[in-house]
C-alpha cells in the first residue's frame, strides 16, 4: 500500500510505482508505459477505463486497486 | 560426482526439467517451474557452471526470462527481461528463441515483435541477461536463431509466414542484414560439423513442446 498526499491522476501513481517499484510497473505496464490488457485498475469501485482512463483524478482518501482479470481452463 | 543427463521441456504451463543417469534408462521429471505460463524456448547454458533458462511469455504480467542454477531443482526470475525502450513504441508480445552467444557470457533472444535483443555481458550479467536490440526486421517474429562460430542467423518463425521468408544475417561484427536466400543457413550449419538446423535441434539437449 502507498499513499499519496495530495491529488493527482491515476498517471502520478503509477510513474511513481515506475520510480519506486520498477519490478511491479513492468508488470502493469508493458514497455510503451500503457496498462497491460488483462489488467484492471481500479479507483474505489470504478474500473478507470469507464471513465478518464489514468488521467481519472484521485481525491484523498481514494483507493487506488490493481486487479488482474480471472480467467481459468 | 556422475555424470547426469538434463533435459528442460518447454511448455504451455511451464517449464520441465528431466534428469536421468548417463544411461538413460528412466528420467525424474520436475517441475512445472514458473507461473503456469508458456515457456516457448529454453536453453541449458553448459559454458561454465551450468545455467538453465527458460523464457516466460505472461499474457498477464508480461515476458520474464528464468533462470535455474542448481540445474533444475528451483528456477527465479532474472532480474531484467528483453525490453524495448519506450520511444521504440512497440512492446514485447513473445520471447521465441534464446541462444548462447560469442564467449562465456553473451546470450541472443529472438522476440516477437521481430527483434533480437543480446546479452551486454559483463559483471552484471548474471543479473540482467538481456539489454540491447542489435536488429529488428520486418516480419512477425524472430523464432529461431542458429549461431555458429561468431556468426548469427536469424529467421522468422514459419507459423505465419509464407516460404520465401527474410533472414536475418551477421557478420563477425554483428552487423545485420537481411536475405532471402536459405541455402546461407546450410553453408553455415555445415560449419557446425554437417549438422542442419533441424538435426542440430533434435541432437542437441533441448525440446520445446507445447
Amino acid at each position: 500500500m502507498q499513499e499519496f498526499s495530495s491529488s493527482s491522476p491515476v498517471r502520478g501513481a503509477i510513474e511513481d510505482l515506475e520510480r519506486s517499484q520498477f519490478a511491479l510497473y513492468r508488470n502493469v505496464c508493458d514497455e510503451t508505459g500503457i496498462v497491460r490488457k488483462h489488467l484492471n485498475v481500479f479507483v474505489n469501485s470504478d474500473n478507470v477505463r469507464d471513465r478518464e482512463g489514468i488521467d481519472t483524478t484521485l481525491k484523498p482518501g481514494d483507493v487506488l486497486t490493481i486487479l488482474p482479470a480471472v480467467s481459468g481452463g | 560426482m556422475a555424470e547426469r543427463v538434463v533435459l528442460t521441456i518447454g511448455t504451455r504451463k511451464g517449464v520441465f526439467v528431466a534428469d536421468a543417469a548417463k544411461p538413460r534408462r528412466s528420467f525424474a521429471l520436475r517441475g512445472p517451474f514458473g507461473p503456469g505460463v508458456p515457456v516457448y524456448s529454453t536453453l541449458i547454458d553448459t559454458r561454465g557452471t551450468p545455467l538453465l533458462y527458460a523464457s516466460s511469455c505472461n499474457p498477464f504480467f508480461g515476458m520474464k526470462v528464468l533462470r535455474s542454477k542448481d540445474l533444475g531443482k528451483s528456477f527465479q526470475e532474472a532480474k531484467s527481461a528483453p525490453a524495448f525502450p519506450k520511444d521504440d513504441g512497440r512492446a514485447l508480445i513473445n520471447i521465441w528463441s534464446l541462444e548462447p552467444g560469442a564467449g562465456k557470457k553473451e546470450l541472443w533472444c529472438g522476440v516477437e515483435p521481430a527483434s533480437l535483443f543480446r546479452s551486454i555481458g559483463g559483471p552484471e550479467y548474471l543479473a540482467a541477461i538481456l539489454a540491447q536490440i542489435v536488429a529488428a526486421g520486418r516480419d512477425a517474429e524472430v523464432d529461431a536463431i542458429p549461431i555458429a562460430n561468431d556468426r548469427v542467423h536469424a529467421h522468422p518463425a514459419g507459423t505465419r509466414l509464407p516460404l520465401a521468408r527474410v533472414f536475418m544475417v551477421a557478420d563477425a561484427l554483428n552487423h545485420f542484414g537481411t536475405t532471402t536466400h536459405r541455402p546461407a543457413l546450410h553453408a553455415e550449419s555445415r560449419r557446425m560439423g554437417g549438422l542442419d538446423w533441424a538435426r542440430r535441434t533434435a541432437t542437441g539437449h533441448r525440446h520445446t513442446a507445447q
